[in-house]
């Protein structure tokens, strides 16, 4: 629990009072009567004299700065429109990336800019070649990346994956038991709530890595070196 | 007006004057949607075998009792009766034997999609989304067949519940987009309005969406010359029934939801507002409870 959070973190649903205390007012909540009140649901937090509700559920709206992995979904000839699993569109000029592309393709992007209707444009982008794609709630994006990206590192060190992750909640896998990084961040999904996860995840992987090499060992030894 | 309504000193179906009905709320149940609520909102009935004698009975306490006799099955008189009626006059059905037991009321399942896309892309506001509601009722949930089309009373349920909803959604967080809720009942007992509104709330707060507050509805009325909350079909039968489906939001007690049929004293009105009022907050601590149930469940599992 130590380093993953303090463990006055509280489940909260919308309506419900955080605080009567006058504090600063971080995402997710809004003040009515002088108290304040959850808006989502999600975990409550009060720290360094901030109250605030990081959200479990919702879909993603792009914000500046953002990483974000997306599919291209329209060719056009100032660049292209990509899909970002957000309910806005995104936009990709042909200049902010060196390779051609085409429909169906996969990068990863930052988010440039945002306009009022929160479409954006993307900058800086990088085309991923194989390796699988998976889909999270973006709202615990936080959570598979960690305090100082603790967790992402973890994963990354123990599975030996490349692994590269969208605030958006699209993750993107290659080489290593990535099979075992996937499973890994479904169940830090599924787990989002819960304190101690940094270890858990770690344990979680340090067996299942365990299991398949020693198989892959009595199996043959083809099988074995193609993983490393 | 039929003032002269029997007064009963037992309510129809055994509950007290102003219990609620048997309601269970459960949140994420549906995989493709964003967020989903089902709420079974009834109560039990107890199926009993009894002599032909009682049975005649009871075609003459239906009158006054939510009670059912259903004829003769497999050799015997069957009386459906609810089980808290069961408790308070079983001694009118002489010896009876229990052959059964069944829900009986509402179920609401409700799926939202959103914020999204919306379609046809039209009715996008730059400034807000849009929510869209959808009340339908499955033609099995009624005891006659109900037409599937959408029908007068179908679009007038689904505006009030979509109004009842708007008011304590924070919109403007996302412009141009489409937050659709679609309620589908199952089976159907009076107030299924009531029923689809709150099963709306959670399913809303269950797919993300920034909220004020979780908006709670509950049925009240008169039946049978006293003041009740959540009436069931068979009270809103009564000769003397009034009927005030109430959405409330319960931080701040505003009413988001205001409706009637039959007529009624200004002073009864207050009384059941109130009492309307104080159901809601009862039905707010299930809808919130159901909700972190849904995250408990997952560490219940893990450690």
């Amino acid at each position: 629990m130590a380093e993953d959070e303090k463990p006055q973190r509280w489940l909260v649903t919308p309506g419900e009072v955080i605080t009567e205390e006058r504090l600063r007012l971080g995402p997710g909540v809004y003040v009515q009567d002088g108290k304040i009140v959850a808006k989502v649901l999600g975990l409550a937090e009060i720290k360094n004299g901030m109250a605030r509700v990081v959200p479990l559920e919702g879909n993603y709206v792009p914000k500046q700065g953002d990483t974000v992995v997306g599919i291209v979904v329209d060719v056009k000839i100032p660049g292209y429109d990509v899909d970002i699993n957000s309910p806005y569109k995104a936009f990709l000029p042909r200049d902010q990336i060196r390779d051609a592309l085409e429909y169906g393709d996969v990068v990863v992007a930052t988010v440039r800019f945002v306009d009022e209707v929160k479409n954006s444009v993307l900058e800086n982008a990088r085309k991923l070649e194989g390796g699988q794609l998976i889909y999270i709630a973006s709202p615990r994006v936080p959570r598979v990346i960690g305090k100082n990206a603790s967790m992402i590192t973890n994963i990354k060190n123990l599975t030996g994956s490349k692994v590269i992750v969208g605030a958006n909640g699209r993750i993107w896998i290659k080489g290593g038991h990535s099979d075992i990084a996937r499973d890994a961040i479904y169940k830090i999904e599924r787990e989002a709530h819960t304190h101690g996860l940094t270890d858990r995840i770690a344990e979680f992987i340090r067996d299942r890595v365990a299991e398949e090499e020693g198989n892959s060992e009595s199996d043959s030894h083809g099988e074995e070196s193609k993983e490393e | 007006m039929a003032k002269k309504a029997k007064k009963n000193d037992i309510r129809s179906d055994g509950r007290g004057f102003d219990e609620l009905r048997e309601i269970r709320i459960q949140a994420g149940v549906l995989d493709q949607a964003d967020g989903s609520a089902r709420v079974d909102w009834g109560i039990t009935m107890k199926r009993i075998a009894v002599s032909e004698k009682v049975f005649k009975k009871a075609e003459s306490l239906k009158e006054q009792y939510y009670i059912i006799p259903r004829g003769k099955e497999g050799g015997n008189y069957v009386v459906d009766v609810p089980a808290k009626l069961l408790d308070k006059i079983g001694d009118e059905f002489g010896n009876y034997k229990v052959v059964g037991e069944h829900f009986k009321g509402n179920i609401a399942i409700v799926a939202v999609h959103g914020p999204r896309e919306p379609i046809p892309r039209h009715v996008a506001d730059p400034y807000r989304a849009v929510l869209r509601f959808r009340y339908t009722m499955a033609p099995f949930s009624v005891p006659e067949r109900k037409r599937p089309a959408p029908g007068r009373r179908e679009v007038e349920i689904s505006k009030v519940s979509r109004e009842a909803l708007q008011g304590v959604i924070f919109a403007n967080e996302y412009p141009m987009t489409a937050i659709d809720v679609f309620a589908e009942l199952l089976s159907a007992d009076a107030g299924t309005r009531v029923t689809a509104i709150t099963a709306a709330s959670v399913a809303l707060a269950d797919a993300g969406i920034p909220m004020r507050d979780l908006v709670a509805a509950v049925a009240v009325g008169r039946a049978y010359g006293h003041l009740v909350a959540d009436l069931t079909k068979f009270e809103e039968d009564a000769p003397d029934a009034v009927d005030l489906p109430l959405a409330v939001v319960p931080r701040t007690e505003e009413l988001t939801l205001v409706q009637m049929d039959g007529r009624i004293s200004r002073k009864d009105l207050d009384e059941l507002i109130e009492l309307g009022i104080k159901k809601a907050k009862e039905i707010s601590a299930l809808q919130r409870q159901a909700l972190k149930e849904k995250y408990q469940r997952v560490v219940g599992n893990e450690q």
